[in-house]
């Protein structure tokens, strides 16, 4: 049996005194893409804080590997715009030619490397946050929402790099409503109400 | 993300921003020589230490309205959080990086005041001494605040309400410690208390910072 | 079941809250009037004060309930933050406006009885002062509190700003104590001071009793009341 990266059970949360999900149970086996749906304020940012374990959730109990190294990339870039894509990149992954590699991958032209990311669209700030998904070796990979003004081939080779990683042993919950044009047996979905 | 490669970061931040990280310098510059313009001169010598300290003060838990702001706002934060390094060690080296930046150009600007305030300098320097003893105490204090208050409306306001009432010991200790020394009188006292407090503050703080950031997000 | 896991759920201890608060509310008052007619009537007059004194049957109980306050908020803010118990939240979150009110009422009368002494409204006394920044701390904690929707997050942030206050408000006396005695070394109210006459003594104890029923009735009525307010 392959091994559970994360397993989730009879999870309950929610903000104030209403409700957003109760009784969620799921496992996160590896070398699975697990793509998270459902309506905007249908808690998917929040179930993916609690997989993270930035909150405790109110009832249930996620389990997840203490060694297993995970990557968090969430609908903000956390980049510093007054630093480069490079320096950004720096921080998690000192070979300044692997990260250099990697935004090329994304479309990203080496003239852009060195300048701050304020000059940067938001669509190729987008960019520099998601080449972090390229450099990184953490097993488990949360994604929140990473197609946002993502053009057409960077969005192929995110969705190829989640194939990729997942093929060789690794998982990732993505939370998007865009289709993910990944091989079936890949992929799972889920979809919260 | 190492600790020693976050410190390069934060450091290369601050000098980028060096714009935002010099306007706390501006109001410590401007706030104390409201005093001279104001006062008397012969009442300058004695109202110096005050003066000093309590516009070091405020620029100094002005300086920490930025320390989490941003972080909270790009998300940095939650990259803090998830990083496998422990978060005291980070957030001790953002500390530091955060005093290099805010308190060296502030400590390098106080002999224009010994001018300004025609202090006699052999206990101006017992003064700038105080100063330097309080302040890392007074940054910690100012970090728990900024991490408890982190993300909130009104953030920087909450800080200093919360933040003065618990800084009246180092502003105590520090000012009879100018005070004793300008009128030749042994300090030693007040100066091992801001000593044992910053010793404490630096063990324990980055922790209790650390925690509280943790709280002020879940 | 067991009394302390039975009463640690809202549900049963918004029942007590219940109905031990109004028997709270109608200890104070029995005590209250015992203490003020014992305090203002029975109680000699000070040969040194006249009867300005009288007023120390509110000021010396209200000073001690406004530290009390901060020891129990204290027990609440170590039991939110390791046991994750929600009374103890709600206990926390209940008492600072009461804190500071105690705090304040100290303050006042602290004054008022200043004033034929000190011939002045307010002086920078070590107590005074050390009372004033207490006050402080309470308003910041009530300002933090007020800060933060959310209920539970709000006592778990509110516990560790009481945490770190606690551990500052003795080092906080004891700078002010020191910057004083350095500065005014006269001061009213002597340290230690002479032997308190017993039958002023009396009235102190009931006054403080008094204070202590009104702080437990408000604080156990105010957690039912949120409690109830949840659950409807």
């Amino acid at each position: 049996m392959a091994k559970q990266y994360i397993t989730a059970e009879k999870l309950a949360h929610g903000y104030g005194d209403a409700p957003l999900f109760s009784g969620l149970s799921f496992r996160l086996p590896a070398g699975h893409i697990l793509q998270l749906m459902g309506k905007n304020g249908s808690g998917k940012t929040t179930l993916l804080h609690l997989l993270a374990g930035l909150k405790h959730p109110r009832e249930g109990s996620i389990s997840r590997d203490e060694e297993t190294s995970l990557l968090y990339i969430g609908h903000q870039n956390a980049l510093k715009l007054d630093l480069s894509p490079l320096e950004n990149l720096l921080l998690y992954q000192p070979v300044a030619n692997v990260c250099k590699k990697s935004l090329e991958a994304l479309g990203l032209k080496p003239a852009l490397h060195h300048q701050p990311c304020y000059t940067l669209s938001a669509g190729q700030q987008r960019k520099v946050a998601l080449s972090r998904l390229m450099i990184s070796d953490a097993r488990v990979w949360i994604v929140d929402e990473p197609f946002t003004a993502l053009d057409d081939s960077a969005r192929a080779r995110i969705i190829f790099c989640l194939e990729e990683h997942a093929r060789q042993g690794g998982c990732a919950i993505v939370a998007t409503h865009d289709s993910l044009d990944i091989a079936e047996p890949l992929l799972k979905r889920m979809s919260l109400s | 993300m190492t600790p020693l490669r976050y410190f390069l970061f934060c450091l290369k931040l601050h000098f980028r921003q060096r714009r935002e990280v010099a306007l706390p310098l501006f109001f410590f510059l401007m706030v104390s020589s409201l005093f001279p313009l104001t006062f008397s001169s012969q009442h300058l010598p004695v109202i110096a230490p005050v003066t000093l300290w309590i516009s070091a003060l405020l620029a100094i838990l002005l300086s920490l309205n930025n320390l989490f702001r941003e972080d909270v706002e790009d998300g940095f934060l939650i990259q803090l959080l998830l990083s496998p390094a422990p978060l005291s060690i980070l957030i001790a080296v953002k500390l530091l990086a955060h005093g290099l930046a805010y308190l060296l150009p502030l400590f390098a600007t106080l002999p224009v005041f010994a001018l300004w305030y025609n202090y006699p300098w052999d206990s101006f320097s017992i003064l700038a001494l105080s100063l330097a003893l309080g302040t890392p105490t007074l940054l910690i204090l100012g970090a728990v605040a900024a991490a408890l208050a982190a993300g909130l409306k009104q953030s920087g306001m909450l800080l200093m309400l919360i933040t003065l009432p618990l800084t009246t010991p180092i502003l105590l200790f520090g000012l009879s410690m100018a005070e004793m020394a300008s009128n030749g009188l042994p300090w030693a006292a007040p100066c091992d208390f801001l000593l044992a407090m910053a010793v404490v503050s630096v063990s324990v703080g980055p922790w209790v910072v650390a925690s509280s950031l943790k709280l002020g997000v879940s | 079941m067991n009394i302390v896991t039975r009463y640690a759920s809202p549900k049963h201890f918004s029942a007590l809250a219940k109905r031990l608060a109004p028997w709270m509310g109608a200890t104070a008052g029995i005590l209250l009037t015992l203490g003020l007619y014992w305090g203002l009537l029975i109680a000699p007059t000070d040969y040194q004060q006249g009867d300005g004194y009288r007023i120390m049957f509110v000021h010396v109980p209200a000073a001690w309930m406004s530290l009390i306050i901060y020891v129990v908020m204290t027990g609440c803010a170590l039991a939110t933050l390791i046991w994750r118990t929600k009374i103890s939240e709600y206990w926390l979150l209940s008492s600072p406006l009461l804190g500071a009110s105690f705090t304040f009422l100290t303050l006042v009368t602290g004054s008022l009885w200043g004033r034929p002494m000190w011939g002045t409204w307010w002086v920078w006394d070590a107590r005074l002062t050390s009372e004033l920044i207490l006050l402080f701390i309470y308003l910041g904690i009530m300002a933090l509190e007020g800060a933060i929707p959310d209920r539970r997050k709000a006592a778990r942030v509110v516990s560790m700003l009481t945490l770190v206050g606690s551990v500052n408000i003795p080092i906080i006396k004891f700078s002010v104590d020191w910057w004083n005695t350095l500065h005014q070394p006269a001061s009213i109210f002597r340290a230690g001071g002479p032997a308190i006459h017993p039958l002023m003594l009396i009235p102190l104890f009931l006054m403080a009793g008094a204070f202590t029923c009104y702080y437990f009735c408000l604080v156990l009525w105010k957690i039912h009341k949120q409690i109830k307010g949840k659950h409807v």
